[in-house]
C-alpha cells in the first residue's frame, strides 16, 4: 500500500507537539515543483520532561533510520538529516553506524528549545540568526535554503516506518516523571490516551497536579484527569506537597529564558509574568493579589494573540489553565 | 503576478492587489494603524508587534502585524477591535518600560514615535517598572554614539547594516529576554568595520544609535570668540532638508535664512560648499582627462563619500588607485578659506576656525582623519549634522523659516548649477562630465544635462559619446550595491571609465545626519528641488564660475597644478578589517 494514504488512514499526526497531519506535511513536498528537496528528522529534544526521543535511539534505531529513508525516498529528496540535540551525542558512534550509505547527515547543535520550532531549526542549520522566520512560507514549500523541506519528529517517523510494515494500531510514547517518580518513565499507549490512562494507578493519590506537554502545556489536577494528554506527550507530577505557582513559576522561567528575543509579546512578556509571579508570591493583599493575577492573565493573552511565532503564544497556555482552575487556590493561599 | 481585487477595511471597500501588505493599503487610503519597527527601506521586521489588526480570512479570525501580513483575496480586516486595542497596549506598555528614557539628547524629541504613541493610546503611567537590562555607551569613534539602555531591540539596525550597507557590524549581544542590539562583540564600533554611512541612525526608532555630538564644541567655541575668526560653511544637500526640522515640506531651499541664522549664531563669515563643489569638479574632471589619456587605473571611482573611500580603504585594497585623488567638496573649500580669503582678509590662517554643516555623520571621521589634516591642522574643527544645527537654533530660539534673507559671503559663496546637484546620487558625476564634455569638446554648446545617471535607481550605467568616443560610466547609491558592481568589475563581466558612489541611498540627500525619517518619498523630493534650481541658474558648468577662475587665478594654480595638488588633493591608507569575515 502506498505510504501516504497509509499515514492519512491511520491518522498520524505529528508527535512533536503541534500534532499536525503527517501525510499532509509528505504529500505538499512529494508534489512540489521543485526538483531539490530535502528531509530532516527533528532529533533536538531540549524541554523539561520529555526524553521519549532519547528513548527511541535507545531502544528502536534500526527503525528510525529506516523511518528517515522512507520519507526521503518517498519525497524524493536528495538527502535527509538528523538534527540530533548535543546531549545527545554521546549516540553519534551508533547512529553514524546505523545512517552509513543511506544519504543521511547528522547536524549536530545545542539543541535548545526554540529548535522545536521548524523554521528556527532551519535558521541554525543554515547558519543564521537564532530565530524564527515568518510563516507562510511553509518549510514544506521553501525551507532549507529556499528548498522544499519534510521536518518531522524523530518519533514521527519512528512511527511512519512502523505502519509502512503493517502495523496500524496508532501508539504513542508518553514521558513520566516528576517528584514522586524514582526513575524517569517511558510509558506506550494509544495516541490520545487520558491523563488517567497514563499515570499508573499506584502514583495517582500522591500527586497534587501534573504539568502535562512541558513548561508550554497546561496544569492539571485530579478532577481534570479525564483530559487527553497532547503535544510531547510529556507528564510531570507534583507532589502533595507542591503548590500551583511553583509550577507556574517553572513554566514561564523556561519559556523565558528560551524566548529567541525577536518579538515584544513573548520577549517582554515572559519576563514581566515571571516579575508578577514573584510579585504575587510576596503579596499578602487579596486586593492586590488579583490585580496582578489579572495583569498577568492580560500579557499571557497578549503573548497569545500577537506573538511571532507558536513559542511565543504558548505562553498562554501554562498561564491560562492556572487563572481558569487554580485561581481559588491562589487567591486563598 | 499580481493580481487585482477588493478586501474590506472595517466594513468599507478598498482596492488591493495581492502584491500589498495590509499596512500598504492602510497608508495608501490614510487609514491609521500605529507602526514602530516598520520602516519602508527594510524588509518587514515584524518584531514590535504594534501595527497588530484582525483578519477575518475564510470565516477564521486572528490578529496578524499589518507590516508583514500579504493581502488575500475575500479578506475582512479590522483596525481597531478591542482585543486588537488591548493587545497593543500592553506591547506598547512593555516597549516603553523598557527603554529608558533620556530624551533630553535624543535625535527624536521633537518626533518621538514611543512618546507619540503613548499619548495617543492612553498610557499615563505604566504598569511595569522601568527595566534596565543593559548599561553600556560607546563613543569610542568620531561618528557614532551608542547607548544600549534605550534600545527597544527591534533590529532595525542590523537590517539596515546589511540590507543596506551589506556589511555585519551590528548583531544581537546576548540571547532571549536580555536580548539588546549593538556593534559586533558587544565591544565598540571601533572594533568593528564600520564605515559610519549612518543608515542604522536613520532607522534606530529609540535614538539608541545616534551621531556623536559636537553641539557642546561649537557652542563653546561661539561663546568664547577670542581674536578667533568663526566660519560656517554647509553642504548642498543641507539647505533642501533643514526646513523639515521646522515644520517645513521637503526639498524647501532655506540656504539664504540659513546664512541669517548662522550670523546670529555668531559666525562671522558663511560661505557655501557648493563653491567647494566647484572646486572638487575642476579638479577631478582634470584627474579624469589625465587618466582617460593615460588609461591608468581605470575606472576611476569618486571620493567625496567618506565612507565610501573607508569602505575601499578597508575591503578593497587594489583599488585604492582607482580612487581620484581629489579631497571632497567640504575639504577643498576649508583650504580655500584658510590660503586664498586669509590672504584677501590679510589675516592669519591659525586664527580661522572652521565649522561644517553635513548631512553626514562620516564627515567627523574625516574632518579628524591625519590625510586631511597635512596642509592645516586642523583643516576643519567641527563638523556638524542637519539635525545638530537645527538643535543648536532652536537652543537660541531661532525659528529658521520665519527668518530674513542673508546672501553667502563673497568671494567663496557663489557656486554653479553642477555644485546644486552633488547632494545627489549621479550629481558629482553630471558636474564631472558637464566640464569634461564641454573642455574635451572644446565647445560651450556640449551637453550640459545627463538625464541618465539621475534617480533613485541603486546602479545607474550609461555610455556618454565625447567627441566621438565613448565613455562607460556608472552610478552607485548604497554600499551593498557598490560591493555588487565591484564583484562585476573585478570579475571582468563589466567595464567602466569613470565610476560614482555614495555610500547612503540616493547619495548625501539620504546621509546618515539628515533629519530622520528619511523615506523613499522624502528623498524623491529633496531631489526634485536640486534639479529645479540648478536648471534655473545661469552658469552650469563649474570651470565657468567666474569666482572659480578668480580663486585659481589668486592661488596662482591650475586644476591638477603643484599648489592645487597640495591644497586639493588628498593621501589614502590600507585599513586592516578588524572582524573575521569568512
Amino acid at each position: 500500500m502506498e505510504i501516504i494514504s497509509a499515514l492519512k488512514d491511520v491518522g498520524l499526526i505529528g508527535l512533536g507537539g503541534a500534532g499536525f497531519p503527517t501525510w499532509q506535511k509528505w504529500e505538499a513536498v512529494k508534489n512540489s515543483s521543485e526538483a531539490k528537496r530535502f528531509v530532516i528528522c527533528n532529533l533536538s529534544e531540549g524541554e523539561p520532561g520529555v526524553f521519549k526521543d532519547e528513548y527511541i535511539i535507545q531502544n528502536h534505531l534500526q527503525e528510525l533510520i529506516a523511518g528517515i529513508a522512507l520519507a526521503r525516498e518517498t519525497v524524493g529528496a536528495g538527502r535527509a538529516y538528523v538534527f540530533l540535540n548535543d546531549k545527545y551525542k554521546r549516540y553519534l558512534p551508533k547512529i553514524i553506524k546505523e545512517t552509513k550509505g543511506r544519504k543521511i547527515e547528522v547536524f549536530i547543535d545545542t539543541g535548545r528549545y526554540l529548535c522545536g520550532e521548524e523554521t528556527t531549526l532551519l535558521q541554525v542549520m543554515e547558519g543564521k540568526l537564532r530565530q524564527p522566520r515568518s510563516k507562510p512560507p511553509f518549510p514544506t514549500e521553501s525551507g532549507m535554503y529556499g528548498y522544499p523541506t519534510l521536518i518531522n519528529n524523530a518519533e514521527t517517523l519512528y512511527r511512519a516506518y512502523l505502519i509502512s510494515q503493517g502495523q496500524m494500531e496508532l501508539k504513542r510514547f508518553y514521558s513520566l516523571s516528576g517528584d514522586i517518580i524514582d526513575h524517569k518513565r517511558i510509558i506506550e499507549e494509544k495516541i490520545g490516551a487520558k491523563i488517567k490512562e497514563v499515570i499508573p494507578s499506584r502514583y495517582l493519590d500522591k500527586i497534587n497536579f501534573v504539568r502535562v506537554s512541558g513548561p508550554s502545556g497546561f496544569f492539571a489536577r485530579h478532577e481534570d484527569f479525564e483530559q487527553i494528554v497532547s503535544g510531547t506527550g510529556a507528564i510531570e507530577i507534583y507532589g502533595r506537597n507542591r503548590k500551583i505557582l511553583d509550577g507556574l513559576i517553572d513554566s514561564i522561567t523556561f519559556l523565558k529564558n528560551e524566548s529567541c528575543g525577536k518579538c515584544t509579546p513573548c520577549r517582554e512578556g515572559s519576563y514581566r509574568i515571571a516579575e508578577l509571579l514573584n510579585k504575587l508570591i510576596a503579596t499578602k493583599s487579596l486586593w492586590d493579589r488579583k490585580e496582578i493575577l489579572e495583569l498577568i492573565s492580560t500579557i499571557a493573552t497578549t503573548a497569545e494573540v500577537s506573538s511571532f511565532c507558536p513559542l511565543g503564544a504558548s505562553i498562554n497556555r501554562p498561564v491560562s489553565t492556572v487563572v481558569d482552575n487554580f485561581k481559588q487556590e491562589i487567591l486563598g493561599e | 503576478m499580481s493580481k487585482n481585487f477588493e478586501i474590506k477595511i472595517n466594513g468599507q471597500k478598498y482596492k488591493a492587489s495581492s502584491n500589498d501588505t495590509v499596512l500598504d493599503i492602510a497608508k495608501k487610503n490614510n487609514l491609521k494603524i500605529p507602526t514602530l519597527c516598520y520602516h519602508p527601506d527594510l524588509p518587514a521586521g515584524a518584531s514590535c508587534r504594534l501595527c497588530l489588526v484582525e483578519v477575518v480570512s475564510s470565516k477564521k479570525s486572528r490578529i496578524v502585524t499589518a507590516c508583514s501580513t500579504k493581502i488575500l483575496e475575500g479578506m475582512e480586516i479590522k483596525l481597531d477591535t478591542p482585543r486588537v486595542k488591548s493587545a497593543r497596549k500592553i506591547n506598547l506598555e512593555m516597549l516603553i518600560s523598557d527603554h529608558v528614557k533620556k530624551c533630553g539628547e535624543c535625535n527624536w524629541q521633537d518626533n518621538c514615535e514611543l512618546k507619540e504613541l503613548a499619548r495617543e493610546f492612553g498610557i499615563k503611567d505604566s504598569r511595569f517598572p522601568e527595566r534596565r537590562r543593559h548599561f553600556k555607551t560607546d563613543a569610542k569613534t568620531p561618528s557614532i554614539f551608542w547607548d544600549s539602555s534605550k534600545c527597544v531591540e527591534c533590529g532595525n539596525c542590523v537590517s539596515a547594516c546589511s540590507q543596506i550597507a551589506g556589511l555585519s557590524n551590528i548583531e544581537s549581544i546576548y540571547r532571549g529576554h536580555s536580548i539588546v542590539f549593538g556593534p559586533v562583540g558587544d565591544k565598540s564600533f571601533d572594533d568593528t568595520d564600520c564605515v559610519f554611512c549612518g543608515q542604522c541612525v536613520l532607522r534606530c526608532p529609540s535614538g539608541s544609535l545616534q551621531e556623536k555630538s559636537e553641539i557642546d564644541g561649537v557652542e563653546k567655541l561661539l561663546s568664547n570668540k577670542k581674536n578667533q575668526i568663526l566660519v560656517a560653511q554647509f553642504a548642498p544637500s543641507t539647505r533642501y532638508s533643514i526646513g523639515e526640522l521646522f515644520g517645513q515640506p521637503p526639498g524647501k531651499n532655506l540656504e539664504l535664512k540659513l546664512v541669517t541664522a548662522l550670523k546670529e549664531l555668531g559666525f562671522d563669515w558663511v560661505f557655501d560648499v557648493n563653491f567647494g563643489a566647484d572646486i572638487t569638479t575642476m579638479e577631478e574632471a582634470a584627474e579624469l582627462i589625465e587618466r582617460l589619456q593615460t588609461k591608468k587605473d581605470e575606472p576611476m571611482f569618486t571620493a567625496c563619500c567618506p565612507a565610501w573611500v573607508r569602505f575601499v580603504e578597508t575591503f578593497h585594497h587594489d583599488l585604492i588607485p582607482n580612487l581620484t585623488t581629489t579631497k571632497s567638496p567640504t575639504h577643498c573649500l576649508a583650504p580655500a578659506i584658510k590660503t586664498y580669503f586669509a590672504k584677501k582678509i590679510g589675516v592669519h590662517p591659525g586664527r580661522i576656525k572652521i565649522v561644517e554643516i553635513m548631512p553626514c555623520i562620516a564627515k567627523k571621521y574625516e574632518a579628524k582623519l591625519p590625510e586631511m589634516c597635512q596642509t592645516f591642522n586642523p583643516e576643519i574643527n567641527f563638523a556638524l549634522t542637519v539635525r545638530e544645527v537645527a538643535k543648536i537654533l532652536k537652543n537660541k530660539n531661532i525659528n529658521l523659516p520665519e527668518l530674513d534673507d542673508t546672501k553667502f559671503d563673497s568671494p567663496l559663496g557663489t557656486s554653479s548649477g553642477a555644485a546644486t546637484i552633488y547632494g545627489s546620487s549621479g550629481g558629482v558625476m553630471e558636474s564631472a562630465l558637464r566640464t569634461v564634455v564641454a573642455k574635451l569638446c572644446n565647445s560651450n554648446l556640449a551637453r550640459i544635462e545627463f538625464r541618465e545617471v539621475r534617480g533613485m535607481e541603486g546602479i545607474k550605467e550609461a555610455s556618454v559619446d565625447v567627441d566621438g568616443e565613448i565613455l562607460e560610466i556608472a552610478v552607485v547609491s548604497g554600499l551593498k550595491n557598490a560591493a555588487k558592481l565591484l564583484a562585476d568589475i573585478k570579475s571582468g563581466i563589466k567595464r567602466y571609465n569613470y565610476v560614482e558612489v555614495m555610500a547612503c541611498p540616493g547619495g548625501c540627500l539620504g546621509g546618515g545626519g539628515q533629519p530622520i525619517p528619511t523615506t523613499p518619498e522624502i528623498r524623491s523630493m529633496r531631489s526634485l528641488a536640486f534639479y529645479t534650481d540648478d536648471q534655473a541658474k545661469k552658469v552650469r558648468r563649474a570651470h565657468e564660475n567666474p569666482d572659480i577662475i578668480k580663486m585659481y587665478q589668486g592661488l596662482d594654480t591650475k586644476p591638477m597644478g603643484p599648489k592645487a595638488l597640495k591644497l586639493f588633493h588628498r593621501k589614502f591608507k590600507i585599513r586592516k578589517p578588524k572582524i573575521n569575515r569568512k
